[in-house]
């Protein structure tokens, strides 16, 4: 998946599930830096992955960017996802870096976007590779 | 009053379907509106604390992070 220009209402949290799971099988872990900063987060046994910050801008550069790599995605156990993104938080322009594993019961026929809170306001995610 | 609205986009035939949450739909945002405030408080929390031991040492953030690099 390819996440272009993607804004949100404000600043949050962008999540993806699949599924429609609400499970704890989760598991993501993300090296990011933020201006000069680099800085490591994690999100283990959670009920969606956490992808990255995401927020309001008026401009190009303020919006999330990136692409979302799921491997397998017909395998009903453990799938490998992994991401690179670029973001403003609301405070500083970063980049994130992740890996990711989902404990899958059944092949992955839905993938949901979610917000911490908000909505969203622009961007498009173009999925590929799908039949 | 209303619930958030949810876009479907099935990409086998391409349709987009905009409508509003189901009870269900709403009951999890709901959760996960909650977990996310608990997450982020707790991260806050935690932040606080480091700021508290930084104030006890005399240094700033950018000071630790100097000292971190």
């Amino acid at each position: 998946m390819v996440l272009k220009m993607v804004q949100a209402s404000g600043t949050t949290t962008l999540r993806m599930r699949l599924n429609g799971d609400t499970g704890a099988n989760y598991n993501t872990n993300i090296v990011q830096s933020s201006g000069t900063i680099a800085n490591g987060r994690s999100s283990i046994n959670a009920t969606s992955f956490l992808v990255d910050d995401i927020s309001t801008g008026s401009t190009v550069r303020a919006t999330l960017n990136g692409a979302i790599n799921l491997y397998r995605v017909n395998d009903t156990n453990e799938i490998v996802a992994d991401w690179t993104t670029r973001n403003d938080d609301g405070v500083d322009y970063g980049t994130a870096r992740a890996g990711a594993i989902y404990d899958a019961s059944a092949a992955v026929t839905s993938i949901t976007f979610l917000l911490d809170s908000g909505t969203f306001s622009a961007g498009t995610v173009y999925l590929y590779g799908v039949n | 009053m209303t619930k958030p609205i949810i876009r479907i986009h099935n990409v086998d035939t391409n349709e987009i379907i905009d409508r509003e949450m189901t009870a269900e739909e709403f009951a999890q945002y709901e959760l996960d509106a909650a977990a996310a405030a608990a997450e982020a408080a707790d991260i806050a929390a935690k932040k606080a604390a480091k700021d508290a031991v930084l104030a006890k040492l005399g240094l700033t953030a950018e000071e630790l992070a100097a000292l971190t690099a």
